[in-house]
Formats: structure tokens, sequence, C-alpha cells
């Protein structure tokens, strides 16, 4: 709704404007949203700096989970400088087996093969037990709290 | 079909999605612009055939890529063995778990800590043995939440059949004081 204001002092016309517009598809298959085509620039998440390793030069589980919440909630506004990698004890029996093989998740959510097999993280490095332990400590559940689930 | 800069790509017209000022306080809007990410994982393996020569240093290191240094950076298997809280006995996580959880595809979190830690003094050179090891030992390095503002394109085929923009009623005030 533009707005245009008059003021003999100020030598200004005051009006007003209301117009209402909508885009309307009526052929869907005519329309194709390509998401995610073109690269405009790096945000976070690709240097070699660990979550677990504090200012301290310590690594432990309290300075993940909280590098983690601050990188996701880009806390560090005066040094923009958060970390990325997570590492994790893996057992090559595992890749034998195809539960870990080129996909995994490390987050509360599960791979869609995994959703009808009991709900376990099979694909978690160490596997579902594992993924119970690093969940709790590292605070994982965090990483999709305030996800647009529109947004996919 | 045109698009309103005279550009097109192959043989489809391209309109620029211009940005929405908000607010004087806010950024312009660009509504074919969003963060997306991305995650990606590493496998460490030691060596599975023993290496030639006399020491097996850097033997388990793996190179991955820095965006942010526009390098390749080596990542060492004691540092990766440290970022998963099990490089030490007394580590407090550890301790906690080791001797509890056991893990799919090979023994407990406490057994896979100790073959590591022959490992990461094998790749340090501290020691040159490297009949004995267990060559079944991995170290999973993720990169779960690389970030990027992306471009997006909505391709449609032109004309009526595929929509329209409709107009509202419309109201207009204009005084003068």
């Amino acid at each position: 709704m533009p707005l245009l204001q008059a003021n003999t002092q100020v030598k200004t016309i005051e009006g007003h404007y209301t117009g209402h517009f909508k885009a309307v598809v009526t052929k869907p298959q005519n329309v194709l949203v390509m998401r995610d085509v073109a690269c405009a620039g790096y945000v976070a998440g690709c240097n070699t700096r660990w979550f677990a390793l504090g200012e301290d030069e310590k690594f432990s589980a309290d300075n993940a989970a909280n590098s983690i919440q601050a990188r996701l909630s880009f806390n560090n506004d005066e040094t923009d400088r958060y970390a990325s990698m997570l590492a994790f004890p893996c057992w090559e029996g595992q890749f034998n087996s195809g539960q870990l093989d080129t996909v995994m998740s490390v987050t509360t959510r599960l791979l869609p093969w995994e959703v009808n097999n009991a709900g376990l993280h099979q694909s978690f490095p160490g596997g579902n037990e594992m993924y119970g332990i690093y969940n709790a400590e590292l605070q994982l559940g965090q990483v999709h709290y305030g996800e647009d689930m529109k947004a996919a | 079909m045109a698009g309103f800069e005279a550009r097109s790509f192959r043989g489809c017209g391209v309109v620029t999605s211009e940005p929405f000022e908000v607010s004087d306080d806010n950024d312009s809007l660009q509504m074919l612009t969003r963060n997306s990410q991305v995650g990606e994982f590493y496998v460490m393996a030691p060596p599975q055939v023993k290496p030639k020569g006399e020491s097996g240093q850097h033997t388990c290191d793996i190179m991955i890529f820095d965006e942010e240094r526009d390098a390749h950076v080596r990542i060492g298997w004691r540092e990766a063995l440290k970022a998963t809280l099990c490089a030490e006995k007394d580590e407090a996580f550890l301790t906690k778990h080791g001797a509890t959880t056991k893990m799919a595809g090979g023994g407990y979190l406490k057994d896979w800590a100790e073959e590591a830690n022959k490992w990461a003094d094998y790749n340090d050179a501290t020691t040159n043995a490297y009949e004995g090891l267990n060559k079944d030992v991995r170290i999973i390095v993720a990169r779960p939440f690389i970030e990027h503002a992306m471009h997006n394109v909505i391709m449609t085929v032109a004309g009526r059949d595929t929509g329209a923009t409709l107009f509202g009623p419309a109201d207009m005030q204009l005084s003068v004081s």
C-alpha cells in the first residue's frame, strides 16, 4: 500500500493507494522449480576446525555441543569464526554390513530405509548404540531446532 | 520470448527477479536466493598393506579442502582421534561409555579406542611395528553443516495456459492541504 503525504509547510502531497495482486498457476505441470542451481557465496561450515576443540585447545563434549549451537545460531557475530567438523569411531565391519555406505544421519532424523527398521540409527558410525551416547553428549537433537519445515 | 533484460538461456527467456526492499532497517529480500546446507563425511582408514620404507608416518592422514583457506589441509589421525573424545584412557567420555557401548561391526568402544591409539603411535612414527595392528579401525570425519547462499530458478511455459496475475479492487485517495 503506497503512501503519498501532503504538508504545505514542507510542500508535500498526501495520497493512499491500495491494490490487490496475486499470481495464480492454473497448470502446475507447466512450472518447474529448480532449487540451488547456482552458488551465490559461501556462508559457513566448510573449514577444518573441530566442533569439539575449545578455545582452551582441549577436546570435550561440552565444547562440541556449544560450538554446534553457536554455528547453527550464528552466535559469534564479532569473529564470524565457527567450527565445521565432527569425528566418530567406526569399525570396517559396519561398511561390510551395508549399514553405513554412502549416506548417514547425525541428527534425530532417520534415513528413509531406517524408518521401517525399528527406527534405529543403523547408519550412524558405530551404530544405534553409539548414536545414543553421542546424541546425549553433543546434543545432536538441537540441530533441527527452529527449522523451516516448508523450506525443503 | 525475451526477458526484461533481453537475455536468454538455451532458448528460454530469462527474467531476473529483483530484490524487495523490506524496510530501511533490514536487508532487501531476494525471493529466489536462500541459504542451503549440505553435509559430507570422509572415512579415515589406516594402511591396509604395510607401507614401504621404515616409517609409517602420516599413512593414516587425509587431506580435505578448506573452503575458508581455499586450500587442502591435512587431517592427522591423532587429531581426529582426539575429536572422537576417545583419545585418552582417562577421557571422561571414554570412561563413561567405553566398556558398556558395543559398536556395530566390531567390539566395544574401549577396544576401538585402544586399537586407534596404536595406529596413532604408528602414524606419528613413535613405533614402526605394523604387524599386530587392527586394520579394521576407522574414523569418520563429518562436516554436516556446509552452508552456501544459493540461487534458484523457476522455469515456466509462457502464456495464459500456465496461469495469470490477478488484479483485485484498487483504491486511491489524494488530498492537498
